[in-house]
């Protein structure tokens, strides 16, 4: 069965329409990558199934129960975690408070202070620093650990390598196996298209709203991808 | 000896006024709400001791323990049914319907409890003083305001740095929407920092009322006051509002001291000094998003 189900979903801006009848499942367990330009309509997808950006038309069906009316906190209760663009981590909290408050809702499972930093040593490193004078690499093993402290079920990762180097891009990167391990369901959006097929089970491509694309990363060529990504 | 007099007296002054402010502090800290009415209800609970010391018969210090919880849960209710829906990023939404709760609140007053003054009468501790020697004498009841400002500035900073409510508060106040991403229920957080906000200004308008007499329109004088003394402190922080009402009860007792024409004029020039030296108050809060 699916674990999230959104279907014919539009969302808007005003009267700017940045999503056409998307369509996107993603089963249990399974890693799913959207990928596209900017622009594209990927993190407005993140956010409405956060519950951050209001579905106009559409359903929105997590676990088979539809949650297209359900709050943000209690969709984290249910277990879908947002890992947002441009990180939003606390800054007036320290590293080791951001984590804690990413445990708010106390949900049970495998994520807590010392899991999430063995996972990403550099955080162990600076656990009581203002979260504010981090690097960005730091900043983003921070916002992806407030995430699993919240022990997810579903969780979103947007753009998480944005603005990185490489060779940090590769390390966050690294961390994934390990999350996954546990059974996680992970869906993510990339710009960085290698990154995200290399990552990823299967991958929809966007383009200005609208699913262009489908497939698994070994099925699909590179030709395909690129008229998805771009439009021609 | 005087003016070292008219110092102390001005420090304990200090005490009272960071009362009426810390949680006009606490909830621009938190959601960013300017609360126009904060003046007004503390004169709500002022006058709520005065029907529970005339009905109950017992003094205003101990009605406190009803005067508060009642403070809070109306500052829950408030924010959950009316104030949560003016903060939606612009400014003027909350200064018009703050503003408007601040007339209704003081035409309610006036009705119910008509346009005397009036005072609270909390017996002994009143007039009891601790005589240092021939020229300063503390009053018991200064000392205990200051001494409860203090320990709810104290109780209100731990509450903020240790507690998984104070690490909510503090991450709302951060960033309203990404607090929602990690599950915390923004409405419900706003409800208890407004509650919390109401109780000490319950605090802050009884010991006032037992200080001074007063009446149903009293309250923007008052916020006036509060909200100089948050502003010398820097907005948010709680800290710099003990310290900025400390400053304002200094300057009006010194001014006092000059003559008491100057009194009030002297602390709104020292205001007026602040702002234009350090705009962004004495401890602004590093860090913090930008108002």
């Amino acid at each position: 069965m699916n674990l999230l189900e959104v279907a014919n979903a539009n969302a808007f801006y005003g009267d700017f329409q940045a999503l056409f009848d998307v369509s996107v499942a993603v089963e249990e367990g399974e890693t799913v990558a959207i990928i596209g330009a900017n622009g594209a309509g990927k993190s407005t997808l993140l956010r409405v199934i956060a519950g951050l950006h209001p579905l106009r038309a559409g359903t929105l069906a997590y676990d088979g129960l539809p949650i297209q009316d359900v709050a943000t906190h209690r969709r984290v209760l249910g277990g879908i975690c947002l890992v947002p663009e441009g990180r939003r981590i606390f800054p007036s909290l320290s590293v080791d408070e951001n984590l804690q408050v990413g445990a708010y809702l106390g949900r049970r499972g495998p994520w807590n202070l010392a899991s999430v930093k063995a996972l990403f040593p550099m955080l162990a490193k600076v656990a009581r620093r203002s979260a504010a004078v981090l690097s960005g690499g730091e900043q983003q093993a921070l916002a992806i650990g407030r995430a699993l402290m919240a022990n997810p079920r579903l969780l979103l990762l947007d753009e998480v390598s944005l603005g990185l180097a490489p060779i940090v891009v590769g390390q966050l990167y690294a961390a994934m196996p390990q999350i996954r391990a546990a059974g996680m369901t992970i869906l993510l959006v990339e710009q960085n298209t290698n990154q995200a097929l290399a990552a990823a089970d299967r991958v929809y491509c966007l383009l200005e709203g609208r699913v262009t694309l489908t497939g698994s990363p070994a099925d699909l060529a590179r030709s395909q991808i690129s008229a998805a990504y771009f439009g021609f | 000896m005087v003016w070292v007099n008219a110092v102390i007296q001005g420090i304990l002054v200090g005490g009272l006024y960071a009362l009426l402010a810390t949680g006009l502090s606490l909830s621009f800290g938190v959601m960013r709400l300017v609360n126009l009415a904060h003046g007004d209800l503390g004169m709500l609970a002022a006058y709520l001791s005065l029907a529970i010391v005339s009905v109950a018969g017992i003094g205003p210090l101990e009605s406190l323990v009803v005067v508060v919880p009642v403070m809070m849960v109306i500052g829950y209710l408030l924010q959950r049914s009316l104030l949560n829906f003016t903060l939606r990023g612009e400014v003027l939404p909350p200064l018009l319907v703050t503003f408007g709760l601040a007339v209704i609140i003081q035409s309610g007053l006036l009705t119910v409890f008509s346009a005397d003054s009036q005072g609270l009468n909390a017996g002994a501790i009143e007039t009891a003083s601790l005589g240092i020697n021939d020229q300063i004498a503390i009053g018991w009841l200064s000392l205990l305001t200051l001494a409860v400002a203090v320990t709810i500035l104290v109780a209100l900073q731990l509450l903020l740095s240790r507690t998984g409510l104070g690490r909510a508060l503090r991450a709302a106040s951060d960033d309203g929407e990404a607090a929602r991403i990690v599950g915390i229920n923004n409405r419900h957080i706003y409800g208890v920092a407004m509650a919390i906000a109401l109780g000490t200004v319950a605090i802050g308008g009884v010991f006032l009322g037992i200080r001074t007499t007063f009446g149903p329109a009293d309250g923007p004088a008052r916020l006036i006051f509060a909200f100089e003394s948050v502003i010398i402190g820097g907005l948010g922080s709680l800290w710099g509002t003990l310290l900025g009402g400390i400053i304002l009860g200094v300057s009006q007792s010194i001014g006092g001291q000059i003559s008491p024409a100057y009194q009030v004029l002297a602390g709104h020039l020292v205001f007026l000094a602040i702002l234009l030296l350090r705009p962004t108050g004495l401890f602004s809060r590093p860090g913090a998003r930008e108002a």
